[in-house]
């Protein structure tokens, strides 16, 4: 894989980091199109969230460098938007404000953010509750309103850390229906990290397995099921194939994980 | 507002319903023992005046009592703000600048060790007899628990929350004007409250150490005439202040964090 590749958004080159005497990521390089989802699995510990840190900027790699639209952006936050299993809503900011945060952070006016907020609510099924504290909401809302302020902060690149990893079951099917109906209709390329096999299929179009620290790419899965995709999508024998095939990739570094 | 809630918020609607009985049930039946044992003469009233006697002392002696209420009172308010005002300044610098908290930190807890007995008539002799003193020695003893409270309260913002300010291009000023201040809010008031059951106690103290005025002194002249009736009214005074004094800082508190009031959650 080549590092600024013409229509990558945001691509990783030979990235390595380590804690200590750790090595947590040992070279890895990948490359995240345009209005691509890339679901990034691997066992727990593999140094995933340690990958998502250094991509959005907030943790320096020892080698290695990442480039938005061919600028280098290592080490650099602000650039792309991150997203966490927790939501971080500011429980002192109503669901508009909260969302406006980001738009304010990066210099526009308050009631300008608001606007902009406001009228984004409904498309993340929002609606109504912009007055709202986050306690007032269900964990599926102050995720949609979270996945709404990531989306706000950057229309290019959405790191995603586990963001339905919180929820129950149920919620989460209902938030993958709706992200990907939500990804058919805005412009955004996401980096999905999740250890839910089901959920990395379901929602990318490629999927790429980590080994166990120090983590390197050991399969990267291109899912050629067609779009529109929902519920029913992880039902059919193609999708569980796909699913076959990366429980099996997976199981070696389980073993080897487990000491 | 529900002031015996503990003030934070409690997000189930049953805690409320019947709380205000709860809540009267036990003064009442303090009120009713009191009442039984001095009306029904089990003991005489120079040992303890009963409870009718003691408002009928309060309300015909109001008028000579009324300059002391105020002159505590000015030193209590007083005493808050300045409590206030060095720990809000001193707890921002020590929780910015550790090397700072390192240094007086253990200062600070030496000025709480040192007995107000101790320290009260010294105040009297460097500062003289008025307000100052009083409104100092309630600020000594307002300003630690909001101290503490504030430097918790600063520091209590959770770190992945600054990690996705940083990543939507927080700067150190951002982090601290719409993370840590709006975080330490409740904690603050949480201090407050604790200072503000403080305050009223170490206004009178102040007064008893030294003071020409006060409901603390009328409590002392009135103990050395043994009128134990107005003894009583005095600290029937006291009493209300503090819960006056408290009540005003939950009020406070409702206002200035509106996303603390108790509501249910509207979406399960």
């Amino acid at each position: 894989m080549i590092a600024g590749a013409v229509d990558a958004v945001l691509a990783a080159h030979n990235i390595r980091r380590r804690y200590g005497e750790l090595l947590v990521l040992d070279g890895i390089s990948l490359e995240l199109g345009r209005r691509e989802v890339v679901s990034v699995l691997g066992p727990s510990g593999c140094g995933k969230s340690t990958l998502l840190h250094i991509l959005a900027g907030l943790d320096r790699p020892e080698e290695g460098a990442v480039y938005l639209e061919g600028r280098d952006i290592t080490g650099h936050a602000g650039a792309v938007s991150y997203q966490q299993q927790k939501d971080l809503l500011l429980p002192w900011l109503t669901i508009v404000d909260n969302v406006g945060l980001a738009l304010e952070l990066s210099g526009t006016k308050r009631r300008r953010a608001r606007d902009v907020a406001e009228e984004s609510l409904e498309e993340f099924g929002l609606a109504g509750f912009g007055r709202h504290y986050p306690h007032q909401l269900s964990g599926g809302m102050r995720q949609r309103a979270a996945l709404l302020r990531t989306h706000l902060y950057s229309r290019s690149v959405m790191l995603l850390d586990e963001p339905f990893g919180a929820l129950d079951t149920i919620t989460r099917g209902m938030m993958h229906d709706w992200l990907l109906d939500l990804l058919r209709r805005i412009e955004t390329s996401v980096l999905l990290v999740t250890h839910d096999v089901e959920e990395a299929i379901l929602l990318a179009d490629r999927v790429i397995v980590l080994s166990p620290a120090p983590s390197r790419i050991v399969e990267s899965v291109d899912i050629a099921i067609p779009r529109p995709r929902d519920g029913e999508t992880v039902l059919s024998e193609e999708f569980r194939r796909y699913k076959a095939n990366l429980v099996h990739a997976l199981s070696p570094n389980l073993h080897g994980g487990g000491q | 507002m529900a002031l015996f809630d503990n003030g934070t918020v409690s997000h189930t609607e049953s805690a409320r319903s019947g709380s205000a009985g709860v809540t009267l049930l036990a003064p009442l039946a303090l009120l009713l023992v009191w009442g039984g044992v001095t009306v029904g003469g089990v003991v005489p009233p120079y040992i303890l005046p009963s409870p009718i006697q003691v408002l009928l002392v309060l309300v015909g002696r109001f008028p000579v009592m009324l300059p002391h209420i105020l002159s505590t009172l000015e030193a209590t308010v007083l005493g808050i703000v300045v409590a206030l005002a060095t720990a809000s300044v001193l707890g921002v610098i020590m929780a910015i600048v550790p090397a700072v908290r390192r240094a007086l930190y253990p200062l600070i807890i030496v000025t709480q060790t040192v007995p107000l007995i101790a320290l009260a008539p010294l105040f009297i002799l460097w500062f003289g007899f008025g307000l100052l003193p009083r409104i100092l020695v309630v600020g000594l003893v307002c300003f630690f628990p909001i101290l503490v409270s504030l430097m918790e309260g600063l520091s209590s913002v959770d770190s992945d929350q600054i990690d996705l300010l940083r990543s939507m291009g927080a700067s150190r000023l951002d982090l601290f004007l719409r993370a840590q201040v709006p975080a330490s809010v409740p904690h603050l008031f949480a201090g407050l409250r604790i200072s503000a059951t403080y305050s009223v106690m170490g206004a009178v103290i102040g007064e008893w150490l030294g003071g020409s005025e006060g409901i603390g002194v009328y409590m002392l002249r009135s103990q050395k005439a043994f009128a134990l009736d107005r003894v009583f009214a005095a600290i029937l005074v006291v009493v209300l202040f503090s819960f006056l004094v408290f009540g005003i800082v939950v009020g406070l508190q409702y206002l200035a964090t509106p996303w603390m009031r108790t509501e249910k959650r509207i979406i399960r």
